[in-house]
């Protein structure tokens, strides 16, 4: 009897699981914990594709220098979050919030650059907001 | 006769019209939604599965959107085409059920389950150990923070340090509490909730990361492997069934399946392209990574490498290719570590490959131990 009941648990356990671990792959979207494995799997045929953008800050020296995520304890790539902001034509809230969490005061003014391509070379025509403090 | 197909019958017929509905209706609808921004009851399920709509469409164009919902159809086609052949030897071949039951009724010793208990409970201790010091600076994203559309309902406020400390702290001692087997099926469900608990609050940046996809999925099976290692007895008192153990290694083939499937129906041919590879390894540069990216030959052959790699790993489930596949998997990820700075030398991902390896021979038969010394609980 028990032998039974297990088994029927191990049925259901194994059909829900493997559900959920399908959706994601049929329905082509993460559903976190359960994820699509499609990191690489587009093909780059639009120009937007490669499209990147970087955070810059004007210091007390009048020195342009890059905005480091990474120093805010972001390990996963920016790039999701400063398009959520970008295409939401919010970009100059985006750079604000970016100066309330920095700790450096003397920082004259908050870049965003958009760059059709990571190698393209970084000039002032490519500042899509800028805020200073 | 008629009985005994009938569902099988009414399954097919499912699928094909659920096909033809989609063609004839729905089609024309996701274009309609994405050109007159209607908020209809199907465009509200569609920003529900896809948060990232709302950007996404200000960046392509209508025939990109389309495309991903033929993708849904042919896939959910695809599982239930394979579900339905699986389904029918199943009834019809007395031959493939009697395979099909041994493979699920695989057993494993009792050494090698309460070492693989061990291994992936440290491992989860190990893998999420920085995580502590971790959210000492992430805490100030929190005006950033949007919360992955399973958590939600916990709100839309960031936890305070004192709180995701105290459920590190939490998950680190469940992690020992196993351990020393003191309730493991409790503590294994509890470590799996924060495990993933935690790890929203992670990725609650608009991006998640897979780095620990394959956890997460060990992590929920976990409890049941504990739970019938305890009630399912073998033939003899050195084995159990592992039915949870043959699940776990297909789950494991069947992410790198699903990675090496999604670049085929999505990219077809083009993703052989050199300028694949050489775009991602521009956009995730390294030293190597961007002497590579000269090379149209060689980003081809990597391409092709770990296509083959991906889409023939689940083999290893079914056939004696770990010797092949393992160790071409761990190039496979020190590679995109190398190339691209993904990842790296602890990887949760080679972690998992434990569980394809007989550790009570390795260890009884190549050190030569006795097995007094070393028999765990």
């Amino acid at each position: 009897m028990r032998q039974f009941k297990n088994l029927r648990l191990k049925k259901m356990v194994i059909m829900v699981f493997m559900t959920l671990f399908l959706a994601p792959f049929i329905l082509i979207s993460d559903f976190f914990p359960f994820s699509r494995f499609g990191m690489f799997a587009e093909p780059i045929k639009r120009k937007i594709q490669s499209e990147t953008f970087l955070v810059r800050y004007i210091d007390s020296n009048n020195n342009p220098k890059t905005w480091n995520f990474k120093s805010v304890g972001l390990y996963t790539s920016p790039e999701y979050l400063i398009r959520n902001y970008y295409y939401k034509k919010e970009s100059v809230l985006f750079l604000k919030k970016i100066n309330s969490i920095s700790t450096d005061e003397t920082i004259k003014e908050w870049q965003l650059i958009k760059l059709s391509s990571p190698s393209q070379t970084i000039n002032d025509s490519l500042i899509v907001a800028r805020y200073q403090p | 006769m008629i009985k005994k197909y009938l569902f099988l019958f009414i399954w097919a017929i499912s699928i094909f019209l659920i096909t033809v509905i989609y063609f004839l209706f729905i089609k024309n609808q996701i274009e309609n939604i994405f050109l007159s921004n209607s908020l209809s009851s199907l465009s509200d399920l569609i920003e529900f599965i896809y948060p990232r709509f709302i950007i996404e469409r200000e960046r392509f164009e209508p025939g990109f959107f389309i495309k991903k919902a033929d993708q849904v159809v042919l896939r959910f086609v695809l599982i239930n085409v394979t579900l339905f052949l699986l389904y029918y030897l199943l009834k019809k071949s007395h031959k493939f059920k009697r395979k099909w039951i041994i493979f699920w009724n695989q057993e494993a010793s009792t050494f090698n389950l309460n070492f693989f208990i061990n291994a992936f409970y440290l491992g989860l201790f190990a893998f999420s150990i920085d995580w502590y010091w971790g959210f000492e600076k992430m805490v100030q994203l929190n005006i950033f923070y949007h919360p992955l559309l399973l958590f939600k309902f916990l709100g839309n406020s960031y936890p305070s340090l004192l709180l995701l400390q105290s459920l590190c702290v939490l998950l680190y001692l469940f992690c020992f509490l196993i351990l020393f087997r003191y309730k493991t099926v409790l503590f294994s469900i509890s470590a799996c909730f924060l495990f993933i608990l935690l790890q929203s609050f992670l990725y609650g940046f608009e991006k998640t990361d897979q780095t620990f996809a394959i956890f997460n999925y060990l992590a929920m099976l976990m409890p049941f492997l504990i739970f019938f290692f305890k009630t399912d007895k073998g033939e003899d008192k050195k084995n159990r069934k592992s039915t949870f153990l043959v699940l776990i290694k297909i789950i494991i083939g069947l992410c790198y399946f699903q990675a090496g499937l999604e670049k085929i129906l999505i990219s077809n041919l083009n993703w052989f392209s050199a300028s694949t590879l050489q775009h991602h390894l521009l956009t995730h540069p390294t030293q190597f990574g961007l002497w590579v990216s000269q090379f149209e030959w060689l980003c081809i052959l990597l391409q092709t490498a770990s296509l083959l790699f991906e889409i023939g790993f689940i083999t290893i489930v079914f056939f004696p290719m770990k010797y092949v596949f393992l160790p071409v998997g761990i190039l496979f990820h020190l590679s995109t570590f190398w190339l691209m700075g993904i990842g790296g030398w602890f990887n949760s991902w080679i972690f998992a490959y434990m569980f394809f390896i007989d550790w009570e021979k390795i260890i009884y038969q190549k050190f030569k131990f006795s097995k007094a010394t070393i028999t765990i609980k």
